[in-house]
């Protein structure tokens, strides 16, 4: 799967309007996430996983901050992201399944607080963005 | 099999009065024909789907989606046996229409984010959550026939 450069410019304007909601918007991601899917809170059993903990803001920040990053790096993803790339391969270690399900709520953030933003097209590109990104975080699991 | 609590069943009947199906219907099956261009694999006598614009505004897509999620409320009368409600729309999807299950919990988490952004705030993660739980368990019914 490769980003055209009308989904690289799609992400792009999409991170933009996001702006300063970033770690609001991905807190959020996270809340549903744990909500709807119970099965990826056995990853942060160590965390306080009340809606809008100050662990779950915090870590909404973290991914937030990264998606930033390849945001701002749709060129070389595997570049951009190697770090955490290697975090997720052998430290993390989180079954690739729930990639998918963080993508799926971050869209359905997305959907909620920027409807009118969220075009067909602005949907796919995301869609791929996200998926190119849980494919570079998985590379490296063997 | 999923369980609905009563929670769940009340916060979704009273989202679906509010849902125009027609429209509803429209952008959740465009947007899946768009997002995952595979799926128009099922569709080829629709006509033009060259672009997000075409799918969008195809009046075939729009009667399908209407047809689609005409038949998801249905299924919210019995809303307890999802198995019962999907039973011969399975079969056909199986033997006739040839769908691989797959398809369902793509268009099922669409529907998810057609009423995200059309209930905006009040598509809360828990209205969300009960909602995953229900295109889980209408994927789920449908798929249940297969062989």
């Amino acid at each position: 799967m490769v980003l055209s450069a009308a989904d690289k410019t799609n992400v792009k304007t999409a991170w933009d309007k996001i702006g300063g909601h970033g770690p609001a918007f991905g807190g959020e991601a996270l809340d549903r996430m744990f909500l709807s899917f119970p099965t990826t809170k056995t990853y942060f059993h160590h965390f306080d996983l009340s809606p809008g903990s100050g662990d779950i803001q915090s870590h909404g920040k973290k991914v937030a901050e990264a998606l930033a990053t390849a945001a701002g790096h749709l060129d070389d993803l595997p570049g951009a992201l190697s770090t955490l790339s290697d975090l997720h391969a052998h430290k993390l270690r989180v079954d690739p399944v729930n990639f998918k399900l963080l993508s799926h709520c971050l869209l359905v953030t997305l959907a909620a607080h920027m409807p009118a933003d969220f075009t067909p097209a602005v949907h796919a590109s995301l869609d791929k963005f996200l998926a190119s990104v849980s494919t570079v975080l998985t590379s490296k699991y063997r | 099999m999923v369980h609905f609590t009563a929670a769940d069943k009340a916060a979704i009947t009273s989202m679906w009065r509010k849902v125009n199906v027609e429209e509803a219907g429209g952008e959740t099956l465009g947007r899946l024909l768009v997002v995952y261009p595979w799926t128009q694999r099922f569709f080829d006598n629709f006509g033009n789907l060259s672009s997000a614009s075409a799918i969008m505004g195809n009046p075939k897509v729009k009667a399908h989606g209407k047809r689609v999620l005409t038949s998801l409320g249905e299924a919210l009368r019995n809303i307890d046996d999802l198995k019962g409600a999907f039973s011969q729309l399975s079969e056909l999807h199986c033997e006739r229409l040839h769908v691989d299950p797959e398809n369902f919990r793509l268009l099922g988490n669409m529907l998810v984010i057609i009423l995200a952004k059309h209930f905006g705030k009040e598509f809360t993660p828990q209205m969300q959550a009960s909602w995953q739980k229900m295109v889980a368990g209408v994927a789920s019914a449908l798929a249940h026939k297969y062989h």
